[in-house]
């Protein structure tokens, strides 16, 4: 072991800040590759100081220990029948983590290396290079594992191909992370990505959903997420020093935009991913706390630190908005899923037995009289053998933001919304759908950034879904017949707690 | 006769639709449309008579998209009078 | 669970009817970046704006540019889990090396002229080598293949690697000889103002602007870095031991190993895409007759630091290394 401790030497290898003379700044940290938000000379980010300290020597070392170790686990289970008895739930949900996560995370090293590159201080591109390797690891280790799974499970297919095609789910994944990090400047991708993103949501999401795997016996996924979690924290870290420079350069309201810009995107897709599978994929005897819970002690929690701790306000949607959404929005999303299933590439689990029910109704007190309608219509349809009539015929409107169907009903069903109309926006003779009041706000801050994207609706009403129908669009989304969703209990959930099926035909 | 898209959204259903109507359908076709795909589907069969509201106003059931000024896109609820 | 059993899938069907399976390498490496040419840009946001320009004008629109780049392999076939075992292995060896030489007080033994030419010429190493770093990470986010990408951050790592050794060094010297050493002016002003060192920033910081992905690889890979290299780790290696400094020998020696691994896949890249576009010669030769004399000019502005060592390497010997340098990798690519 070398003598000098780390702290001894460590910041020769990061005071490497000095001034260019023979390019201009803007011209070696152009705005589009490095938002500066006016705060110049670059000497003013010097002071960028991250709180977790690595060297390069301490990274292979701990990072080979690490690979090592969840490899070899992954290469166990693979000769092991476990992922066959796994609950079919449990499996449509890691099923579609790595569809929408996997290719996702290596690309969030494209978004490293941008800080890597563009980062206005050689420590925060130190620790960007560190969030490059680690994001590289977290795409690859997110793609072998389902490689290893194909011949179980062919769906494990859409680990790799989900963002080459033009699912609905894919395009709404794409979106949120080209405007996250990698179609994002430096500056800005540091408070979205690093300090809205993974320390606001993925780093505890991967704690809860490591629990939850835990649980339910899928050691391989299980491993894999807790791996993946220690290195979040790391690269997750790059956030706060940039926060603290803008606020200190009296800059708190830029910080407090991007942050509920980020804010918002990422509570609409952790809903629609973490929501579902926590409320209604995950079984039932292994579910340690509910979603709304989760959301409660852990990203609520952790996010009002975090506004109090750099100086910011909770976002202005945060009561008015978002709390009241937590009571209905995820279960809205369930049901359109469900509902649209050939649209997604995992088997949604409807989750609506009567067991199922009883919890959910106290979890979230009144859901069996506004959702639990849905599913009984759902399942008498069901049981009067009218499957057709349980599948979709034609297209949710989908928001022009977050390219998720548009559910402001359901907000006005439950009492949450006084309008179950969505938002409109005409913006240079075209006119926009919006499924909330801060999706249509983070248009509006910046409409050259989104105003010529096409969500599904858009490109099926522009005649480029041929031909313009439900089929066509399932064979232009890149989905198979046989990877089209179905419900994961083949409707099980329709006929438990009846003496024979059909029985109780009303 | 020509294909319209319109924005439906059903009482007491949970999703807003992409529902293509024809420009000389009347109201009343419009809310039969809209009932497609929601009535008996994911919401009861609302009891009474389905009515067309656009921007707060219940529309003439004779009235058609065109009569009515209602654009492409235009939002619709079919609701019980 | 109604799982289709369909034919055995053996691999991604993205990468369609292979015979053979693909490798683990090719498994989480394949065809990661299908925003290189997707229509209608790279983005799932406004077509026209600014970061789907920058990628559409300095990435597809390159002239070094081939009808597909997927058929690229990195030579060292590095995934991630790869990468760090290799790198944890020569570390630990690196690791030796160090307690070795700190058991015997290795830095104490410096002369005092030695101890001057460690300061002016190894000490301010660190910041042209953390621009490579900054450079080679500009290569991986712009590469049209996640083949290419993957390969040009373990360069990037690499560079790292090399410069927290000098800078860990840096410490160990200053602490046995003069605190001074150790301080940031050491290195920066030098970088900054001394004449021998003007060259070289001016060629790396003007390299840092050139934004045309086919450019920025082969001004780095092709151009600088081979000359750049052969100074640092061929030079730098020969006038440690003339002054009896095998330790810094023996680490430049190392740092090679990972200048190696670079060579190797630049040449791989370029000969593929020689094979598929032989007129791509003339692109990656038109950028070399810019990038190659200027990194020569930098190496030999700093002869004099070499020539000032108490056991010197002459100003030509690093001239003449530094072309050879450039003159190899050329000759390796089928550039000659």
């Amino acid at each position: 072991m070398p003598a000098l401790r780390r702290s001894e030497w460590y910041d020769l290898a990061r005071d490497l800040n000095w001034n260019l003379s023979y390019v201009t700044e803007d011209e070696a940290f152009p705005e589009v590759m490095s938002n500066n938000y006016g705060i110049t000379p670059n000497e003013k980010w010097w002071a960028w100081d991250e709180p977790y300290k690595v060297s390069y020597r301490e990274y292979v070392h701990n990072q080979y220990g690490k690979d090592a170790s969840v490899y070899s686990v992954n290469s166990v289970i693979a000769r092991s029948r476990m992922f066959e008895e796994l609950d079919p739930g449990w499996k449509s949900a890691i099923v579609a983590h790595y569809g929408a996560i996997a290719v996702p995370e290596y690309l969030a090293g494209l978004g490293e290396s941008r800080m890597g590159r563009f980062g206005r201080a050689a420590a925060w591109r130190n620790m960007a290079l560190f969030g490059t390797l680690d994001e590289t690891r977290h795409g690859q280790i997110q793609t072998y594992f389902p490689y290893t799974l194909l011949d179980k499970e062919p769906r494990m297919d859409w680990a790799h191909k989900a963002l080459h095609t033009n699912e609905w789910g894919a395009i709404a994944a794409r979106h949120l992370f080209d405007d996250m990090f990698t179609a994002n400047d430096a500056v800005s991708t540091a408070i979205q990505l690093t300090f809205t993103f993974e320390t606001g949501f993925t780093n505890l999401q991967f704690l809860g959903m490591a629990a939850d795997a835990m649980e339910v016996g899928d050691l391989d996924f299980g491993a894999l997420i807790s791996s993946i979690q220690t290195d979040e924290s790391r690269h997750a870290q790059q956030g706060e020093p940039t926060v603290r420079i803008l606020v200190e350069n009296g800059y708190a309201d830029v910080a407090q935009r991007l942050v509920d810009h980020m804010f918002w995107r990422s509570w609409h897709v952790f809903a629609l991913l973490t929501g579902l599978s926590m409320d209604y994929y995950t079984p039932l005897e292994h579910r340690s706390h509910s979603f709304k819970e989760f959301m409660q002690e852990w990203i609520v929690k952790q996010f009002l630190d975090q506004f109090r701790d750099f100086g910011l306000e909770p976002s202005w949607y945060w009561e008015s908005h978002f709390l009241p959404e937590l009571d209905w929005y995820h279960h809205a999303l369930h049901l359109g899923v469900w509902f649209w299933r050939p649209t997604v590439w995992w088997n949604p689990d409807a989750g609506v037995s009567p067991a199922e029910r009883e919890w959910l109704e106290e979890k979230y007190p009144g859901w069996n009289d506004t959702f639990g309608v849905y599913w009984d219509t759902i399942g008498d349809n069901i049981r009067r053998g009218e499957e057709t009539k349980t599948l979709p015929e034609t297209f949710p409107m989908v928001c022009n933001m977050c390219q998720i169907p548009v559910v402001t009903p359901a907000g006005f069903r439950a009492g949450k919304l006084e309008s179950p109309e969505p938002h409109i926006h005409i913006h240079e003779g075209r006119q926009y759908v919006f499924c909330s009041e801060p999706c249509k706000w983070i248009f509006q801050l910046n409409p050259s950034r989104f105003a010529g994207h096409t969500s599904v609706v858009d490109r099926f009403l522009g005649g480029e879904i041929q031909p313009p129908t439900i089929p066509g669009a399932l064979e232009w989304m890149g989905l198979s017949p046989e990877e089209m969703g179905q419900d994961a209990t083949n409707y099980a959930w329709a006929y438990e707690g009846l003496e024979a099926p059909g029985a109780a035909a009303s | 006769m020509a294909l319209f898209p319109i924005q439906g959204i059903y009482q007491d259903d949970f999703v807003v639709l992409l529902v293509p109507i024809d420009t000389e359908d009347p109201m009343t076709v419009v809310a039969e449309k809209i009932a497609h795909h929601a009535a008996g589907v994911r919401v009861p069969p609302a009891a009474g008579e389905l009515r067309i509201k656009y921007q707060g106003e219940l529309l003439d059931p004779e009235v058609t998209v065109v009569d009515a000024g209602v654009p492409p896109l235009g939002v619709l609820q079919a609701v019980t009078g | 669970m109604t799982t289709m059993r369909r034919r055995k899938a053996r691999t991604w069907s993205l990468l369609g009817e292979v015979k053979r399976k693909p490798s683990a390498y090719e498994a989480v490496t394949a065809k990661f970046h299908y925003h290189f040419r997707r229509d209608p840009a790279p983005w799932e946001l406004d077509p026209e704006m600014a970061f789907n320009r920058w990628y559409l004008e300095h990435r597809e629109g390159s002239p070094f540019n081939v009808d597909d780049w997927e058929g690229y392999r990195d030579p060292a076939k590095l995934t991630y889990k790869d990468y760090v075992t290799l790198q944890h292995e020569r570390e630990l060896y690196v690791d030796g090396l160090v307690d070795r030489f700190e058991a015997v007080d290795h830095a104490a033994s410096y002369s005092e002229g030695w101890t001057d030419t460690f300061k002016a010429l190894i000490v301010p190493l660190r910041f042209p080598v953390h621009v490579l770093q900054m450079a080679s990470l500009y290569v991986g986010q712009m590469a049209p293949s996640s083949f290419i990408t993957n390969a040009a951050h373990f360069q990037a790592a690499d560079e790292m690697r090399r410069l927290q050794r000098i800078a860990y060094w840096t410490q160990v010297v200053a602490n046995a000889k003069d605190g001074a050493i150790a301080r940031t002016e050491t290195a920066r002003d030098p970088w900054e103002r001394a004449e021998a060192w003007q060259p070289l920033r001016e060629t790396l910081e003007t390299m840092l602007v050139a934004y045309d992905w086919g450019e920025a690889f082969v001004a780095l890979n092709l151009g600088v870095k081979p000359a750049f290299d052969a100074m640092v780790n061929v030079a730098l290696r020969d006038l440690a031991r003339r002054n009896e400094d095998e330790f810094m020998a023996l680490l430049c020696e190392e740092f090679d190993r990972d200048a190696a691994r670079s060579r190797a896949w630049t040449t791989a890249l370029v000969r593929y895409a020689l094979e598929r576009d032989p007129t791509l010669a003339d692109v990656v030769n038109g950028w070399l007759d810019t990038w190659a004399p200027k990194a020569i000019a930098a190496v030999e502005a700093m002869g004099v630091l070499f020539e000032q060592a108490p056991e010197p390497v002459a100003g030509e010997e690093l001239g003449e290394m530094a072309r050879e340098g450039q003159r190899e990798i050329a000759g390796a690519a089928g550039l000659a």
